[in-house]
């Protein structure tokens, strides 16, 4: 069954006045557990609107959304459910952060959700481990950290709270190539051991092509695709009319094409790239 | 080189800084033996005139901190930094020092101080005393160059992550520095958004001939300056151009960074016999696989 599903899913900021902006418009998507799916859009495309109604934080204007089958907006009831069954991470994660200590902010939604002293503390000490937070930074104020430093807090309070749908809004943005790569691999990890739903909203496709199982391209308030990492990027040429980036390999791939060089152009990974000019020499059809 | 007949704009001579409490006077040698950790360490380092600068490090490294420290935000423990002739300790020049040297910060929410985008923009300028006009027609220019004209009549906070980062972009633009500190300010923006910053920061550089410092975790954006630097635990450990800097892999990623994908192709190429020449951007890469290439039967 679909862990997550909207029907018609509408939203617009400012109602009735006259900066009214419909930020997203007749969204139909349905999840099944288990998937990690990325998020792709331009900016200002709806990323963080559609997502913000998933726990319940946006009220949809027009539609539904149902998590576990559950219409969400039914009662007080099934809201405040959604609210542990949805860990959501913002953009900015200086918002979230707001306690004395790092230790403190992890374990902030544990603690609402009345765990034992000792529950908690294994989340805090497994969710920092897990994001790369080491024990002398738990003491620490979250205001006296890097940028970089800041996210992987805030990553690590949302994981805290085991939701049945983790997602994070930009969780790469601001973190250096390794950090990327680290939280990046622990969202994975996150996701076979538990099997859980994951979602990631991200502007790079290369982090996208790393880790997904399935991508949601949003375009201009829509849903524009949904499907598979190979699926997508059969039609990178449609991503990158919409204002999105490919990877820069599939890009190098994509002009030698233009040339007269008889490559593939579903590549996005260096490695992939390298295959495919070796296969072309061992058969015949290039030389260097 | 040629910097060596430019004029050192930003200059750091033995610079130290630590977050932590020091007692008053208390020395370098002592401020260490006591464990004090120095996000920016002994740093010496000139920015010349006209250069486009990329600062690359892993998170933690010092980078924010240093930019911090060349905008007079922070002021160094130990060490001094003279700014367009200015030494950052002069309270009484800060004002001067702010006009000549801009900052956009990572978080763009903490630089938007108005109601409205338009007034936003207008608030530098405004404090800076010009008249009516002139401030009129900063304003239009700047949130042109940054594609954000159409919104000065919004509410910044209510715009998209993105849009919010080239209103603060916009801010800094119509104060009309000499120089520009960037702190990851493409971070937040999506391929297009980010394309046009470079754009513009190319563009101050190239036409305008400001000082351009930008930091930046994205590899295919810092191959884009004339210099790069690289930070680790507060010192430089790399310093040169692109090229130099991204031709030892293995030294890039051991300090938890990456070269451009382009970059790698290369290498990984050169193993297999091509003969490549050096490759940053997509651009050079299509350009010498194209050349190398020989097609059979076309
Ligand atoms: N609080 C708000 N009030 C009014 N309009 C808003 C608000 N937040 C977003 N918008 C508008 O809604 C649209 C969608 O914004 P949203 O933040 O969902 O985009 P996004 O895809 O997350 O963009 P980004 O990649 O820049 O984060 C944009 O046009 C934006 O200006
Ligand atoms: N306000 C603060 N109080 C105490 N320590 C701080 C503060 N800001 C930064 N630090 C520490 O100083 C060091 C350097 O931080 P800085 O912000 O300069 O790093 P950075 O290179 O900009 O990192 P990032 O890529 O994550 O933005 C880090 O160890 C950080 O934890
Ligand atoms: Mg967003
Ligand atoms: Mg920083």
């Amino acid at each position: 069954m679909a862990i997550l599903k909207t029907e018609h899913l509408t939203y617009s900021y400012s109602t009735g006045t006259p900066f009214e902006v419909t930020a997203i418009e007749d969204i139909d998507l349905e999840i099944e557990t288990g998937e990690l799916v990325a998020v792709i859009g331009h900016t200002g495309s709806g990323k963080s609107t559609l997502i913000q109604h998933f726990n319940g934080l946006l009220k949809p204007k027009e539609g539904k959304v149902y998590v576990d089958g559950q219409d969400i907006w039914e009662s007080k009831k099934t809201l405040r459910a959604s609210r542990f069954a949805v860990g959501l991470c913002f953009q900015y994660p200086e918002y979230q952060l707001f306690e004395e200590t790092v230790y403190k902010d992890i374990a902030f939604g544990p603690k609402n959700m009345k765990l034992s002293e000792e529950e908690i503390d294994r989340r805090v000490r497994e969710a920092a481990r897990f994001t790369g937070v080491p024990d002398d930074m738990l003491e620490k104020s979250p205001f006296d950290l890097s940028g970089g430093e800041k996210r992987r807090v805030a990553i690590a309070g949302v994981m805290a709270m085991e939701p049945k749908i983790l997602i994070l809004d930009e969780p790469t943005a601001g973190l250096d190539p390794k950090g990327r790569d680290t939280i990046l691999g622990l969202i994975q990890n996150y996701r076979e051991e538990t099997g859980r739903t994951v979602m990631i909203v991200s502007h790079s496709m290369d982090d996208v092509a790393k880790i997904a199982t399935k991508v949601l391209v949003i375009n201009d308030k829509h849903a524009a695709m949904y499907g598979t990492v190979d699926e997508i990027y059969e039609r990178s040429e449609e991503l990158i009319a919409m204002g999105l980036d490919v990877p820069q390999v599939t890009k190098v791939f994509l002009g030698l094409r233009e040339k007269g060089i008889p490559v593939r152009t579903d590549i996005y990974t260096v490695e992939q790239a390298r295959a495919e000019l070796l296969d072309l020499r061992a058969k015949g059809v290039v030389a260097w | 080189m040629s910097e060596t007949n430019k004029e050192a704009v930003i200059r750091l001579r033995g610079v130290s800084f630590t977050y932590d409490e020091l007692p008053e006077g208390i020395s370098e040698a002592e401020a260490r033996a006591k464990g004090a950790p120095m996000a920016v360490d002994a740093l010496d380092l000139d920015i010349y005139d006209g250069e486009c600068v990329a600062v690359l490090g892993h998170n933690g490294s010092g980078k924010s901190t240093f930019a911090k420290l060349c905008n007079g935000i922070l002021v160094p423990d130990y060490g001094d930094i003279l700014v367009y002739g200015i030494n950052t300790r002069e309270e009484d020049r800060l004002l001067e020092l702010r006009q000549k040297v801009g900052m956009v910060f990572q978080n763009p929410d903490n630089q938007i101080v108005a109601t409205v985008v338009e007034e936003d923009v207008a608030f530098g300028p405004e404090n800076l005393g010009f008249p009516p006009e002139e401030i009129r027609a900063r304003v239009d220019s700047a949130l042109k160059a940054v594609r954000m004209y159409k919104y000065r009549g919004h509410e910044p906070h209510k715009l998209s992550g993105g849009q919010k980062q080239r209103v603060a972009i916009a801010g800094i633009l119509a104060m009309k520095p000499e120089c520009i500190l960037f702190d990851e300010s493409t971070a937040m923006l999506d391929p297009k958004g980010r394309r046009d910053i470079m754009r513009i920061i190319r563009k101050m550089h190239d036409e305008m001939k400001k000082t351009v410092v930008y930091i930046t975790h994205y590899m295919e954006e810092a191959a884009l300056a004339d210099r790069v630097i690289v930070m680790e635990n507060g010192k430089v450990i790399s310093d040169g151009t692109p090229v130099e800097v991204f031709s030892d892999i293995d030294r890039i990623r051991a300090v938890g960074l990456d070269v451009p994908e382009a970059t790698e192709l290369g290498a990984l190429l050169r193993e297999e016999g091509m003969a490549l020449p050096d490759i940053l951007t997509t651009e050079d890469c299509i350009e010498a696989l194209a050349n190398t290439l020989t097609v059979k039967g076309a």
